[in-house]
């Protein structure tokens, strides 16, 4: 039955594949070892037991999607010494008067706007220390802040192609590109954040505001002495807002957004007179690699039929049909990467739509922004469900308001239910009617 | 040339029982940037040094912002540290605080404040505190020798 499929692969090939993969799987959401290891050993066995050769292995991995995030890692790491953020959030801070709600709704609008264009976990450790420092500062309990944070650092990361991993990864595969996913994913979440702060608010807004704070405190922060050389601070503004430009404006010049950000992150490098051997330091290296591990291990499974089996499979429960295939992509991706990884949840799921496409006729672009909706939104789920998530849980245990798995799920789980339910409303509207 | 010639044989230090706010004390009243630790037996078991309170009285999240922006007031680390003030010393002493024989050469401690970033050495002798030499120790030798 299941190794009939694999035609042009050993039966002993796809159980070596299906193995590696499991392992692979078991080690990542176990933690038992680095996530970059798991992938990279995973990797190095399909390559060693040949179920994939070299050069296919070379051409799995997605160049789009490396040179995409490496290229963002390198510009933010830049902009992180202007002190542009700080900048803004004091800015934002300010505005409040002091009033702990407002303050929910401006750091957690600043950490959307942000985390749409850095990654998530940029974000978050950027803003959560931050959030430590003002709530230290008018002695109130971070808490609901944080939550609030988390949420939308997922939510505003689901807006763009750079937001979050599962779209980068969606846009190196595909023809979609920065417009398409601005034009899918922001109505939605727009639609989201609205709700998701009107039930914050019935959640919060008592136990935020009941106690007395001592509001003038806050204006002892000093936006200025973020910024320690102008110069600097304006030229990463302005080579930042052209990179962003560039990838707007990709339909028309047509130059991969890999190389935009490659190409953008070392004008920066040069143009602020950064140490190249310094900023190349603060690339996150084990993501990377985790990633190229992923990809021969999914190019593996590729190889052996397995992923055209899943894919069979799929088009087989959902009879073929482009709609019920979107809301079962959708919710299945939603609540996996609740527990799991999204990445290697992605790298997967991606696979196996490629291969639905080319036994499914129509346009196939709706389980695309199923795939990325369900898998970027899924993440608010749990304290694990994301890599921003699990930074901001350890980052509170070091503090005196550590963040427990069910206080966050409490909260965290049932907005992420609600916020799927809109997300499947939006895509019926727009694709099934 | 040997530590011994060079040691500030001052035996100022702090038991291990102590508080906190004793070694603040100590430390200002004789203005020294590290404060050896002694046990009941008067064995020298370590230093606490400015850097040692202050890392344990800035807040966590200070130490993940790039830069000072978000100090809004001295509060954020005052009202720590007065949380600590009645702790005791051996919560803040840092065993492995790097210290010199009197028989060690004064090059050899030269290089260890350099390396270590420290700014004093804790003489020892056995296990016994006599004096402690400084940065200021080190670099006055200029002044006197011709030749090292």
């Amino acid at each position: 039955m299941f190794l009939s499929v694999a035609t042009n692969a050993s039966t002993l090939h796809v159980i070596i594949a299906l193995f590696v993969f499991i392992l692979t799987f078991f080690f990542i959401i176990s933690e038992k070892l680095p996530n970059s290891i798991s992938a990279i050993l995973g990797a190095f066995l399909v390559i060693a037991f040949h179920i994939i050769s070299q050069e296919e292995a070379v051409e799995a991995i997605d160049f789009d999607t490396i040179g995409l995030l490496c290229g963002m890692m390198l510009t933010v790491s830049v902009m992180r010494k202007s002190g542009l953020f700080e900048y803004i959030a004091i800015k934002g801070i300010k505005l409040t008067k002091g009033n702990p709600w407002k303050m929910l709704v401006i750091l957690s609008i600043v950490t959307a706007v942000l985390s749409a264009f850095l990654d998530n976990v940029t974000t978050v450790l950027i803003i959560v220390p931050l959030t430590f420092a003002v709530a230290d500062t008018i002695k109130i309990n971070p808490t609901p802040i944080l939550v609030s944070e988390i949420l939308f650092s997922n939510i505003g990361g689901t807006a763009t192609l750079i937001g979050d991993p599962p779209n980068i990864m969606i846009g190196g595969a595909t023809h979609l590109g920065f417009m398409d996913f601005i034009n899918n994913n922001a109505p939605i979440v727009l639609i989201i954040s609205v709700v998701v702060f009107y039930l914050l608010r019935l959640i919060y807004y008592k136990k935020l505001t009941a106690i007395e704070v001592d509001k003038e405190k806050i204006y002892a922060f000093d936006e200025k002495r973020a910024i320690q050389d102008q110069k600097f601070f304006i030229t990463s503004i302005v080579i930042f807002t052209l990179i962003i430009l560039a990838f707007i404006t990709h339909h028309v010049h047509e130059i991969s957004l890999a190389s935009l950000a490659l190409g953008g992150g070392f004008i920066m490098m040069l143009v602020t007179k950064q140490d190249p051997e310094e900023i190349l330091k603060e690339v996150e290296w084990p993501t990377l690699f985790f990633f190229i591990g992923l990809f021969i291990i999914i190019g593996s499974l590729e190889q052996t039929g397995i992923i055209s089996f899943l894919a069979d499979k799929m088009v087989a429960v959902t009879g073929g049909e482009i709609s019920p295939a979107m809301q079962l992509i959708l919710w299945v991706s939603a609540f996996s990467t609740t527990f799991i990884n999204s990445i290697p949840y992605t790298a997967t799921l991606i696979s196996v739509i490629e291969n639905m496409a080319e036994t499914t006729s129509g346009n196939i672009d709706p389980l695309w922004w199923a795939l990325s909706l369900g898998a970027c939104l899924g993440g608010n789920g749990t304290l694990i469900g994301s890599a921003a998530n699990i930074i901001v849980a350890g980052f509170s245990q070091k503090t005196s308001y550590p963040m427990s798995f069910k206080e966050y799920f409490k909260v965290g789980f049932p907005l992420m239910i609600v916020s799927v339910i809109l997300t499947s409303f939006y895509l019926y509207v727009k694709f099934s009617l | 040339m040997q530590v011994k010639d060079y040691t500030y044989k001052d035996i100022t230090s702090v038991n291990e029982d102590s508080t906190l706010r004793r070694v603040i004390k100590t430390m200002k009243l004789h203005r020294i940037s590290a404060v050896p630790v002694i046990n009941h037996l008067g064995e020298y078991i370590g230093c606490i040094s400015e850097q040692d309170i202050l890392n344990a009285s800035v807040p966590v999240y200070m130490k993940s912002i790039y830069n000072t922006s978000f100090m809004a007031n001295l509060d954020q680390i005052t009202i720590h540290l007065r949380e600590l003030l009645d702790e005791k010393a051996i919560k803040f002493t840092d065993a492995k605080h790097p210290y010199v024989s009197p028989d060690d050469s004064v090059s050899y401690a030269g290089d260890l404040l350099y390396r270590t970033k420290r700014t004093v050495l804790p003489v020892v002798e056995g296990k016994m505190l006599i004096g402690l030499i400084s940065r200021i120790d080190i670099l006055s030798v200029s002044l006197y020798e011709q030749n090292i």
